[in-house]
Order: C-alpha cells, then structure tokens, then sequence
C-alpha cells in the first residue's frame, strides 16, 4: 500500500528543474566496507541514510535534503530510493542489516531500492517507536 | 675607653653597612669581614642582614611572578574568547521542513499557515534546545543534549486531512479515530552523523479547526499549540507516564507559547479544564451514537451526545426524594444538548411522571415517550423514539408460585405488566407505589388465573409487612426460583424477581447495540457502568 506524498510548502530559493539537477550532500571520504549496517530515517519531509560498520561507526551517510516545491512532491519517494542507491554504491556493501525508522514518504521507496541493489540482507527490523499523541484529559474514578 | 668602644663599634658598623651594599657587587670586601668583625658584633649585623636579603629575594619573586601573571594574562582572555566564539554562533542550520498532504485543497489559508509555521516552528525550537540547557527536567530525552555538535538539525511537520493522520493512528497506535497531533521520532542516539533528525509532526488540519472554533481562537493558534505540544514530545517529554512528567511538560507548553506571546493554553491545561467540567456529570456514561461522528471524535475533548443515568440511589432516594447535586448536573448537561438514557427498576410511566414534577421540560426534552431507556431492571428497553427493543417474561411457574405464597402468607405482591401494575389485594404498602413513587394505579385482580392472563409480566415486587429484615423472604424466593428467575434485594423490605439473565447492566449493552455503540466507540464509563461494561 502506497502511503500518501506530501506536498511540500513553498520556499524562498525556487529551484528549477530540481528532479534533474537534485544533489545530495555525500561525504567524500567515505570507508568501504563488505558489511554493515544501513540506518534508514523517514520522515515525511526527507530521508536521512547512514551506513555503519558492524562495531556502530558511520561509514557513509546520505541525505536527500529538501525535496522542493508542491509540483515536485512525487520526487520525496524518489529521494529515497536515490539516496540508498548513493549509500550503497558508495560504500560497497555485500552484507547488511537494515534499521528503519519513522513512516515518511521514503521510507518504502528506499527499502525497495536496499532490497533490489544486490545487497544480502540478514534482516530488516522497524524501530520505529509508538508515536505520542495530544492530551486526553484523565478520568475520575468512583472507588 | 667606652667612649672609644662605642665609637669603634659605631665606626665598624658603619663599615659593616656599606660592605654589605657593595659585597653583591664585589666578592673582595667580604673577605675584610670575617677579620675585622668583634666578637659581641656578629648577632646583630647578622640579623641585619637577613632582613635586606629575604626583601631582595622577595621583590625579585614577587617582580617575576607579576610579569609571569601580565605575560600570560593576554593568552587567557585571547583563549576565552576564541573559545567563547563558537558557542556564540550556537546551534548549526535549523531545517524546519513544512510538507502539506496531498488530499488537502490548495487552499491559499492552508499555504499561508504553512509559510507562517516555517518561522513559527524555528522560533519554537530555538526557545525548547535553550530551555533544555541548564534545564534539571527529569522526563525528557537526555541523549538531546550538547546541540552544539550538529551541522544543522530538522523538524518535519506535515499538515494533513483527517482521513491521513486516521490512517497513521490505525498503522502506528492501533487506534482507529482521527486525532489532533502525532509527534513520530526519528532520533537514533548512536549514529554519529552532523544531522540531528528530530522526527515528524503531523498535525490534522481539520481536527484544528474544529479545536479552533470550540476554543474561541484561529486556526493558526491551534496549530501552533498542537505544534508546541508535538515538539515537546519529539524531545522525550511525556505526559502520560507520571505526575510529575505531565507537570513538567505542561510548564513546558505554557512557558514557550507565553515567551513567544502566542494565544491559547497549552494542550495539558486546556485538557485539565474539560476534565473540570466533565466532573458536573457524575454517574454517567459518555457515548456518541452516530458512527460516522465516532471517527472524527477528537479524543482529547469528547463531545458527548448521550448520558446514561442511574436513577435508583443516584438522583432519587428510596423514598422519592431526589439529589439536589444529581439534578444540578442533568441540568447543565441538558442545557447543552445532551441526551439522557434512563437506567432504573421503576416503569417508565414513573419515570416520566417522577421527572414532570421537576418540571423539566422548559429544560428540554429529556425523558418521555420517546426517549429511549432501560427500565423495570433491565426487562423492557426502548431504544430509538422511545420503541420497544427487547421485553423479558417472567417463568409463569416461578411467577404461579409467588402469587400462591403471597395469598397464603398475606404478603403484597405487585406484578410488572410494562406501564401496568397488578396486584391480589389492597394494601398500604402497595398504595405507596402510587402515591410517592408514582406508578400508574394498581390494578386488583381477583384470581391467579387472571393476573396471570392479563399479559406477561416482567418483575415481581414483593414486600415484607413485617419489620425484619426480608432474608427469610428473600432466601425462600431465590430456592423457589433457581434457574429460573433472578432476586434482586433493593431495599431493607422489598426484593425484585426479574427474568434470568436480566440486569441494568445487560440492559444497557442491548440498548448501546441498538443504538449503534460499539466498545470501538469512544465510550467512557464512570463508576458502577465500568463494571457494567466489562461484564460479558
């Protein structure tokens, strides 16, 4: 099931032709590694990547960043599915457990991309904690 | 000859001095010392000298350590302030990233409150990271701290339409209603990364605006409320699990919407006050009976439409008499529109009589023909427009039997016939029936066979004329009618025999099911109705 895209408000800075010329922000020195961990935040308004080795040091991370105007917004799944692509070129992985957190527009889109980039996935677990909710004003009781 | 000592000694001392001026200039005079010194002069030329030495010594420290002290002073303040600098810039980039949902209109309002909370939720963190610092708040999480070390830091906040943050309720929290706010966390404490990902705000929009218009402010205050509290809880505050949590957040919320001089009371408070109010309907059990309202319920301010009202013991006294505090709160639930379903043993016809006395129809119409009710303890229910939904009978066995002890023993017996009571023969006891608790006239009837004829009967009510208590009565009953029949013990000298499986509480899920409330609905119970409820 497809969740819902977001629009996205409008910014000051207009960026134009955003799907072609989109860059994400990568760190150039960035180790390769045969296994390790892939760390997927979902928000929905952008998607963060961060690759660790085994031990829980980050290797590599990847941010799609802002996704741009409303007329853009069916670029949020794109951005995730491109920056796991980057994370995972990058840093060379064979063997990976994947971490998901939060319900954002990427999510699904960028554990598709880690599940088709040949990677050899022990396990994907969702750690997304219960989110909290408004005040629900307390009840009385009669003993 | 002591003239010539004392000049001699004078003399030698002057020489003393100036050798000892010039001895740390020249090594050769202190060679003349030893020679020409007397024996009585040593002691106090030595004293003398230690002075002079001590005072050299110490201006020579006291030189070196003040320009140690002035030399090394510039350093310190240069280090100060190239160490204060950075903290100065404060946190990197603040990326608050505003998203609307796709199923809301291009409404020009909704976009111009999307621009308005891109500055309105910068202001807000801002304000919460420095409150946090320095902050002693137990319930919060403390591995956001030290913000200074992130590159840039992001909040995500998505407006929404309620069927969108239903759908996110039902996926993440199991609960399938529509709500105001869900604040999702994205933070993971070990990833040493320069972006700190808060996580998501997702804010209903049309929720908002019917808290907005209930609140008596606009739609971009509530939003910003709703915000405020999201955030809140994006930074580990959580008011739900203790007391001093929820004190702690909510000074919190009042703190950041005051300082930022924003309308409204945070979302704890305007919580508290609802609860005030919801303390005047005591004994009552809150409901909404249209399904379709049930999904846009806001949860944390429920609007009732209905209350389920105990009568026996509650607003009336087993004598008639009523609660002055009891009819005080059906008043102000009826001035605001609420329904009330009556629960009671008593016939409707009583009920409906009992309550003209009030005199409460100029209050509105809250019991009559048409108002649905469980009544004679649960045997005859009427549910929408005041139609009969269900009507339990008396065993004819059970009730044959009754009817036979009550001729031999010249107990009073009245028999329940809907709206119409029977009796076998006259007798004060069931002259009060009428007179003070305002049943319909009873009716004499003169055989068994024609009592039993009349139509079915739903209770019995017996009384015991004698002042004991009515345990004989009562035990001799329940034998009688085991399996049968259900004793209920109202009061000191009275039972009630009901149909098996008959109870107000029984009753009152029938009339919930009639009516359409479902447990999935939002449904409060006070009191006995949590056990009522439960019972299944």
């Amino acid at each position: 099931m497809t969740k819902a895209i977001p629009k996205i408000g409008s910014r000051k800075k207009v960026r134009i032709g955003l799907r072609r010329n989109a860059r994400f922000s990568l760190r150039k020195s960035a180790r390769r590694i045969t296994k390790g961990i892939i760390h997927v935040q979902a928000s929905f308004n952008n998607t963060i990547i961060t690759v660790t080795d085994p031990q829980g040091r980050v290797v590599f991370w990847s941010s799609a960043g802002t996704c741009g105007f409303k007329s853009s917004r069916k670029a949020s799944p794109y951005a995730g599915q491109r920056t796991a692509v980057d994370a995972i070129r990058t840093v060379g992985l064979q063997r990976a457990e994947v971490m998901v957190k939060g319900a954002g527009s990427g999510r699904d889109a960028a554990l598709r991309a880690i599940a088709k980039s040949g990677v050899r996935l022990s396990c994907i677990r969702d750690v997304t904690p219960m989110p909290h909710n408004g005040c629900r004003p307390p009840k009385k009781r009669r003993l | 000859m002591v003239r010539l000592h004392q000049l001699l000694s004078r003399t030698l001392a002057s020489h003393q001095i100036l050798a000892s001026a010039t001895s740390s200039v020249r090594s050769t005079p202190r060679l003349l010392l030893p020679l020409r010194l007397p024996p009585p002069a040593p002691p106090p030329h030595g004293r003398t000298l230690l002075p002079i030495i001590v005072a050299a010594s110490r201006q020579y420290a006291s030189s070196t350590f003040g320009r140690r002290g002035r030399s090394t002073r510039p350093p310190m303040l240069l280090r100060r302030k190239r160490a204060r600098s950075p903290t100065r810039k404060g946190p990197g980039e603040l990326r608050v990233q505003i998203g609307i949902e796709e199923a809301l209109p291009d409404d020009p309002g909704i976009l111009s409150i999307a621009e308005t909370l891109r500055t309105d939720v910068g202001k807000a963190v801002k304000l919460a990271l420095n409150d946090l610092e320095g902050s002693d708040y137990m319930t919060r999480d403390p591995s956001i701290c030290n913000v200074d070390k992130y590159a840039s830091i992001e909040v995500s906040v998505l407006l929404c339409d309620d069927d969108f943050i239903r759908k996110l309720n039902k996926e993440w929290r199991d609960e399938d209603h529509a709500t105001d706010v869900l604040s999702m966390s994205q933070h993971i404490p070990e990833l040493d990364i320069p972006i700190l990902q808060l996580g998501d705000i997702v804010i209903s929009v049309d929720t908002a605006r019917r808290q907005a218009e209930e609140r008596g402010h606009t739609l971009v205050d509530e939003i910003r409320i709703l915000m405020v509290h999201g955030l809140l809880h994006l930074l580990g505050f959580d008011h739900e699990v203790s007391k001093v949590a929820e004190e702690e957040m909510e000074k919190e919320e009042e703190h950041i919407l005051n300082t930022l001089e924003w309308r409204g009371k945070g979302l704890i408070k305007s919580a508290y006050d609802i609860a005030t109010v919801m303390e005047h309907l005591q004994n009552s059990v809150e409901a909404d009976s249209n399904i379709e309202k049930v999904i846009l319920q806001e949860k944390h301010q429920p609007k009732l439409s209905h209350i389920i009202c105990d009568i026996d013991g509650t607003i009336m006294d087993y004598e008639g008499g009523l609660h002055e505090k009891s009819i005080g709160s059906l008043r102000e639930a009826i001035a605001t529109g609420v329904n009330v379903i009556m629960v009671t043993g008593k016939s409707r016809a009583s009920t409906i009589r009992t309550f003209k006395l009030l005199d409460f129809r100029e209050k509105g119409d809250f019991i009559s023909e048409t108002s649905p009710g469980v009544f004679l303890q649960g045997s005859l229910i009427y549910g929408r427009d005041g139609k009969k939904v269900h009507r339990a009978e008396l065993d004819l066995d059970v009730c044959k039997e009754a009817l036979l002890y009550s001729l031999k023993h010249r107990i009073p017996l009245v028999a329940y016939c809907e709206e119409q009571c029977l009796t076998l023969f006259e007798h004060p006891f069931v002259e009060l029936l009428h007179t003070v608790h305002n049943e319909n006239k009873v009716k004499v009837m003169h055989s068994i066979e024609d009592l039993l004829e009349y139509s079915s009967i739903q209770k019995l009510l017996l009384f015991d004329s004698t002042k004991e208590d009515s345990s004989v009565l009562r035990q001799h009953f329940s034998e009688l009618s085991r399996g049968k029949a259900h004793v209920i013990k109202m009061h000191s000298n009275t039972i009630d025999i009901v149909p098996l499986n008959t109870s107000k509480g029984g009753g009152l899920r029938i009339l919930l099911d009639h009516l359409g409330i479902t447990k999935d609905c939002d449904l409060d119970s006070i009191g006995d109705y949590t056990r009522w409820l439960s019972n299944k």
